[in-house]
């Protein structure tokens, strides 16, 4: 807020044109009656620095509880759950992204369940695959419910469809891909180093937290505060990360040209790898166009781009809690639905945004084809989750 | 209008002249037939003449060059200015997959209008003109003013309306999307009703149309459809060359698609509706 521009209003200010009676008193009425926090003095981007750095630790924190509480209950809570196989955890991550309103929360929890032990890597990789497929479909929810980790989002019924149909285009023939990649293992060569030094830095600053928590909690509160602390930090992370102004660059005019598709997933991969989430990048995309409209054209290749480097978050998770293992399967990921998206763009672009576009427009068709559709995206991963 | 009309070998060279025939007998006061190959085409020249049957008060050129067909073309453009480049295919299918397609490069390349004749070739009867609404579109519009008035047709001033909502509005049908845009007081539409207002001050039968869709698709499944005869689209246009990389060449697309002839229009500062 701009403090120092209030001030008390004279009868010149009232009157306008007419003349300047007396040189305004400048009264900083605000600073009067209220105490500034003194976050609130400190530079933004010194604020921003500080709140990632909290984010991160918090996020650190979350995922260490979340390791400590699967590694007591987090077997049981999947033998309970009877996820026996990669189908089920498939299931269990879309499912639960939908009760996280996100797919980051679940794709870490996946990590931070493997790296206790409780699912195996082939699970893991289909449990972020499940959190992204739930993820896709909040778009769809956001429009109605508005709040998302404390983003106004204002992302419509025909974006969110399209935002799921892609996603799901790409995600589930990328499976076979990413789980062929894993078991070969092919990107084991590509494991860091970073994670055991990155581990043992944080541990020193961590490790009395975390030791302070466990003592005072018991070990099934441990789970359910490592899920609560990890909303909190993707809260913080969410406010640290940088503002997108896309108004104002080569992309200015999304609503009104249509981009090549190479250059419109380009953007959405940059913007997610800075948003994390695709459903924040889709809502950045409503300040390029004053009605809110974007080409179709532009929104399947983003949407595209997006859905690679929202993992980015994971990709730190596991590079974090879950070791070089958690890391590969990460990246493993990525790659399958880089590579997708990759031979969909060069091989089949035109046909394949005919089809998805296609779908959407019969889905959307009207209020019944659409309840038909909620009730698919419900069905779906309950049947995953309980095929045996 | 000072018309360019290649006559030279291509592929399907007669229907190309039957069709280009009332247009420029209706609309040239200029018409230069050319061709490449040198000497050895010249006849071709005099065939084309005779076989266009033009008015004597349609002044006529004939230039046969050494080189290539779309060398000749090019020549012959940096010679003189012209307000129309008119041709064929220039090669037979299956060459241009070795060549590439001479007749869009050409089509693209020129800083003037073009019709590239191929596809369904009828007398022009109706016009489909594809607009995006832009201030390019109505600078371009003098050609296609000029052509629907010599040939007494009838323009369709077509627009996609390809945007979707990022804003929760509901789900609205797509009769109900075109009506509140082309009522809306938006740059675009005010200026797809300003171009058929414009064709009909000049006596052209025109009004607006919009769909909903994919740009190239709807504007094709519309030429597919409509019983159109000519499809007339704006040059591609980038303002630097950040846009060059990143925009999506859309007359390209419908140049390579289109079932029908295309013209592809550019602002000519010195061209007026007559």
């Amino acid at each position: 807020m701009a403090h120092s521009e209030q001030r008390v209003l004279t009868e010149a200010d009232a009157v306008g044109t007419i003349g300047i009676i007396a040189p305004a008193p400048f009264v900083d009425i605000e600073a009067i009656r209220t105490v500034q926090p003194w976050s609130l003095t400190l530079p933004l981007w010194l604020r921003k620095l500080l709140t990632a750095l909290l984010g991160v630790f918090v996020f650190i924190v979350a995922l260490e509880l979340l390791k400590y509480g699967a590694s007591a209950y987090g077997s049981a809570l999947l033998r309970f759950l009877n996820i026996a196989n990669p189908t089920n955890a498939l299931g269990l991550g879309w499912l639960m992204s939908y009760g996280f309103l996100s797919g980051s929360p679940v794709a870490a929890i996946s990590v931070s369940f493997f790296s206790s032990g409780a699912i195996s890597d082939l699970q893991t990789f289909t449990m972020i695959t499940g959190s992204r497929m739930g993820a896709s479909f909040i778009v769809l929810f956001v429009g109605f419910v508005y709040a998302l980790r404390g983003y106004r989002h204002t992302a419509s019924i025909a974006v969110g469809i399209l935002a799921f149909l892609t996603t799901a285009a790409i995600h589930i023939p990328a499976l076979p891909v990413g789980a062929w990649l894993l078991m070969s293992g092919f990107l084991d060569s590509i494991q860091t180093s970073a994670a055991t030094e990155m581990t043992s830095f944080f541990d020193v600053l961590i490790a009395p937290v975390l030791h302070l928590i466990t003592a005072v909690l018991p070990d099934w509160a441990v789970l359910i505060a490592g899920v609560l602390v990890l909303l909190m930090s993707f809260s913080l992370l969410d406010r640290a990360l940088p503002e997108v102004h896309s108004e104002h660059n080569a992309f200015g005019r999304i609503g009104k040209l249509v981009y090549r598709p190479v250059a419109m997933l380009l953007l959405g991969a940059a913007i997610t790898s800075m948003t994390l989430s695709v459903s924040v990048s889709l809502a950045i995309l409503v300040p390029l166009s004053a009605r809110g409209l974007v080409r179709r054209e532009n929104m399947l290749p983003y949407i595209m781009g997006a859905n690679i480097t929202t993992f980015v978050d994971t990709l730190i998770a596991a590079l974090i809690v879950g070791g070089p293992a958690a890391f590969t399967i990460v990246l493993v990921e990525m790659i399958s639905v880089a590579i997708l998206s990759l031979l969909v763009l060069l091989l089949w672009y035109r046909r394949f945004e005919r089809s998805i576009l296609g779908l959407q427009a019969w889905i959307i068709r009207d209020n019944r084809m659409l309840i038909i559709f909620l009730v698919v995206v419900f069905i779906v991963p309950i049947t995953l989750l309980l095929v045996k | 209008m000072r018309m360019l009309l290649y006559v030279g070998p291509a592929h399907r060279r007669d229907s190309v002249l039957d069709f280009s025939a009332p247009i420029i007998r209706s609309a040239a006061t200029d018409i230069t037939l050319v061709t490449g190959g040198g000497a050895n085409n010249e006849p071709s020249l005099y065939e084309a003449l005779e076989h266009l049957a033009l008015p004597p008060d349609v002044h006529t050129t004939l230039r046969a060059f050494p080189d290539d067909g779309h060398i000749a073309i090019l020549k012959e453009v940096d010679s003189q200015p012209y307000d129309l480049v008119i041709l064929g295919r220039l090669q037979q299918p299956g060459m241009r997959m070795i060549h590439g397609q001479r007749s869009k490069l050409i089509a693209q390349a020129l800083d003037l209008s073009v019709l590239r004749v191929d596809g369904l070739m009828r007398p022009v009867r109706r016009i489909l003109l594809a607009s995006g609404g832009d201030q390019y579109s109505i600078n371009c519009m003098h050609i296609v003013t000029n052509l629907a008035m010599s040939l007494n047709a009838k323009v369709t001033v077509f627009h996609v309306f390809s945007q979707q909502s990022l804003v929760f509005d509901g789900l609205p049908q797509e009769e109900e999307l075109v009506e509140s845009f082309l009522r809306s007081g938006e740059p675009e539409a005010v200026a797809l009703k300003g171009v058929a207002t414009t064709l009909q001050t000049h006596g052209v039968a025109a009004h607006v149309r919009s769909r909903t869709g994919l740009i190239v698709e709807t504007v094709l499944n519309e030429a597919r459809t409509g019983t159109y005869d000519l499809l007339v689209i704006g040059a591609h246009q980038t303002r630097n060359s950040a846009e060059s990389v990143l925009l999506e060449d859309i007359s390209s697309a419908l140049l390579d698609l289109s079932p029908l002839p295309v013209l592809v229009s550019r602002w000519n500062n010195a061209a007026t509706i007559v």
